[in-house]
């Protein structure tokens, strides 16, 4: 018989990932469960300010893609004023996001989720890291990678006036116009970016797809799970990141839902477990039906794995090419497995450095007509991108005056939360029987949420660090057993 | 992964002569996760126009960090830091002292390997001995909230001169009679000589 779950909220003092696994009484893994601090007071903090300060100040929730934010908030307010920005207005916005979803996706292979698999996910833990991965691609990478991220941080700051927070959005376009020069420089910078894409790629078919050992451990039964998909496309089905409507496929790849980002409410319910912060996300068309797989339960996946099922194909030829091969390879459409993701991704950073070469050759990107200006009276607005780690929800109630009476945002990682606690509860069965632990079990773990690459509400991020992990084993009276730390190196 | 020492950047009197970074991390939004951009921006005022000196804010630590020191020969990082003291404490920290990683990042590496990543690209970066930071200890890093605990807000003004003996600039602040030392006046920002009036 499992133990009631009781866990203490933990605090940001020691705010780490938290994952508390139950022994039933023969020892094997009634269910585990992963603790996710997060962010308190924002829809509090938001009511009283004006609408049109709301991309700025949703931008600094999160440390980590505050674009995504940022560009989610100009469309909520272009959505609230009832404005369409300009086709300047447009493009400049799109720029910066494609340039963005690039920088954050490049970040993360080289960073985060690539050294599992290009330094080898069996290679002790000290080497799994970016030094790892320039010691078998050669330094050569290292200078790659910072040029690239420089010249493209150069190019947001350019286009979206801050290098840190970006401020362009403003309801019906942007806040100041590009010039002859400016296309120029963002030409150049998206050709680069397009053959640094192309080099990623390369060195994952190298590396990792050339061995079959690698892409066993994708196809690897531990990470799958066959749900429900969702992201933006375009009017053709393919994926568009910044804008469109949000479609969502069922298990076997068919097309269940397609709805404009208004209609959410009608479509996505949020369910609450007594133990975490995180509400998690379902289909309220299907229904809550617990932490399940298959059709009949309204679990569904975001983020570039999840973008890539729920659409037609990618809206740029070179990157519509590694779609395909992506489905050939992973035995075609849908692909369950989580570690998928990471390849997605790299899918994903060539089509939005192709979507920079297709924006910076428009004509009107230097037109200085950049901003409709609003003339109707707020009331409601809802907007959504994709951020790299998927679906972004903003939804603002104001008064007359344009004052937030209400917000509402649904993150990606809420969206993603169900299948990742799925992923964690998987890999903490398959590595535990009979009350025997492998110690293997932290680095299973991580494998499977570095992939979903969930945000731990970690906009504040204090000392520069990387993110601990505690694991407590606990019998089935709650008792803790063993308590593993991952140490920090 | 520590380095030779290197003393090039000082004269022989230990006088810092090479170029320096003044990093203030935070969000601006999150109570006590905001007290290092607050403390740099006292010290923007009161280092204005210093050769050599930048004084700037970024809320990234990790790899963005070390891309931000990138051309420095010193860089003082001052940020928020949750060790379980008595809020406000001022903690001073060496890049491999750092006595906790909570409340990182999953999605950033950390610092000393940010660092030995950059040096492996051949990016110029202070050494080891030359980055410093300064650590306040914060009380509540959960809830947004544009204000800070009032005993994080009362360590802003130690946090400034602490910055400011570190940069060696002591002598070089607003200078007043014998017996009436100076301090920052938080409700003000503004320096004030005379008895001090937050309690300290």
């Amino acid at each position: 018989m499992a133990s009631r779950v009781t866990i203490n909220p933990i605090t940001r003092l020691e705010g780490h990932g938290k994952i508390d696994i139950f022994l039933n009484d023969e020892g094997n893994v009634d269910r585990a469960y992963l603790q996710i601090p997060e962010l308190r007071g924002f829809e509090k903090f938001a009511e009283g300010r004006l609408a049109e300060d709301m991309p700025q100040i949703t931008s600094r929730i999160c440390g980590v893609c505050p674009t995504a934010h940022h560009m989610a908030g100009a469309k909520t307010l272009d959505d609230l004023y009832k404005v369409e920005p300009t086709p300047a207005g447009k493009a400049i916005r799109e720029l910066v996001y494609n340039a963005f979803m690039f920088e954050d996706h490049a970040l993360h292979f080289y960073f985060l989720g690539g050294p599992d698999f290009v330094v080898g996910p069996d290679a002790p833990k000290a080497a799994r890291n970016v030094l790892g991965v320039i010691g078998k691609v050669g330094v050569e990478v290292g200078k790659k990678v910072i040029a690239m991220r420089k010249a493209v941080r150069d190019l947001i700051s350019m286009a979206g006036g801050k290098v840190i927070h970006p401020v362009l959005g403003l309801p019906g376009g942007v806040a100041k116009a590009l010039k002859p020069d400016d296309q120029a420089k963002a030409k150049e910078v998206a050709d680069q970016a397009v053959e640094f894409a192309e080099f990623t790629l390369q060195v994952f078919n190298d590396i990792v797809l050339a061995n079959k050992e690698y892409i066993d451990l994708i196809l690897s039964d531990a990470y799958t799970h066959r749900t429900y998909y969702m992201g933006l496309v375009d009017e053709k089905n393919k994926v568009n990141f910044y804008e469109g409507q949000l479609r969502v496929v069922d298990p076997d790849g068919k097309e269940f839902l397609k709805f404009p980002c208004q209609d959410y409410l009608k479509h996505v319910g949020e369910h609450i477990e007594p133990w975490s912060y995180i509400k998690f996300c379902y289909l309220k068309d299907v229904g809550w039906k617990g932490f399940e797989d298959g059709p009949g339960s309204g679990v569904f996946a975001v983020a570039p794995m999840a973008r890539l099922n729920a659409s037609d194909g990618m809206p740029t030829p070179k990157a519509q090419a590694e779609y395909e091969r992506f489905f050939e390879t992973l035995g075609g459409k849908p692909v369950h497995q989580t570690l998928a993701t990471h390849w997605a991704r790299l899918v994903e950073i060539l089509s939005a450095a192709e979507m920079m070469q297709e924006i910076a050759a428009r004509p009107e990107l230097i037109d200085p007509n950049i901003r409709n200006i609003p003339t109707e009276t707020p009331v409601e607005g809802i907007g959504v991108v994709e951020a790299p780690r998927g679906t972004l929800f903003h939804h603002y109630l104001t008064d007359e005056r344009g004052v937030i009476t209400k917000a509402n945002l649904i993150v990606a990682t809420q969206n993603n939360a169900a299948r990742i606690a799925m992923s964690v509860d998987k890999a903490a069965k398959g590595m535990i029987r009979n009350g025997h632990v492998d110690d293997g079990i932290l680095n299973k773990v991580e494998m499977a949420f570095r992939a979903y690459d969930p945000c731990f509400g970690c906009a504040t991020h204090s000392l520069p660090g990387q993110m601990p992990l505690e694991l407590c084993l606990r019998d089935s009276e709650g008792t803790i057993l063993r308590r593993i730390k991952r140490q920090i190196d | 992964m520590a380095e030779p020492r290197s003393d090039s950047q000082r004269d022989k009197a230990g006088t810092f002569k090479g170029k320096t970074l003044v990093i203030g991390l935070g969000n601006p939004i999150v109570s006590d996760d905001s007290v290092g951009l607050r403390v740099v921006q006292q010290l923007e005022t009161l280092l204005a126009d210093r050769d050599n000196l930048d004084v700037s804010e970024d809320y990234w630590g990790g790899l963005r960090l070390m891309e931000r020191m990138i051309g420095y020969d010193r860089v003082i990082v001052i940020d928020a830091i949750c060790t379980g003291a008595k809020p406000g404490t001022i903690h001073h920290l060496a890049l491999d002292s750092v006595p906790t990683q909570k409340s990182a990042s999953a999605h950033d590496v950390n610092l000393p390997t940010a660092i030995a990543f950059g040096r492996h690209a051949g990016a110029h970066l202070p050494d080891d001995e030359e980055i410093r930071i300064v650590g306040i200890e914060a009380e509540d890093v959960i809830n947004i909230s544009d204000r800070c605990t009032p005993a994080v807000e009362a360590a802003i003004p130690r946090a400034v001169d602490a910055v400011i003996k570190m940069l060696g600039f002591g002598s070089c602040l607003p200078r007043h009679p014998p017996g009436s030392p100076t301090w920052l006046d938080q409700s003000t920002g503004h320096r004030q000589a005379g008895p001090r009036r937050d309690g300290h």
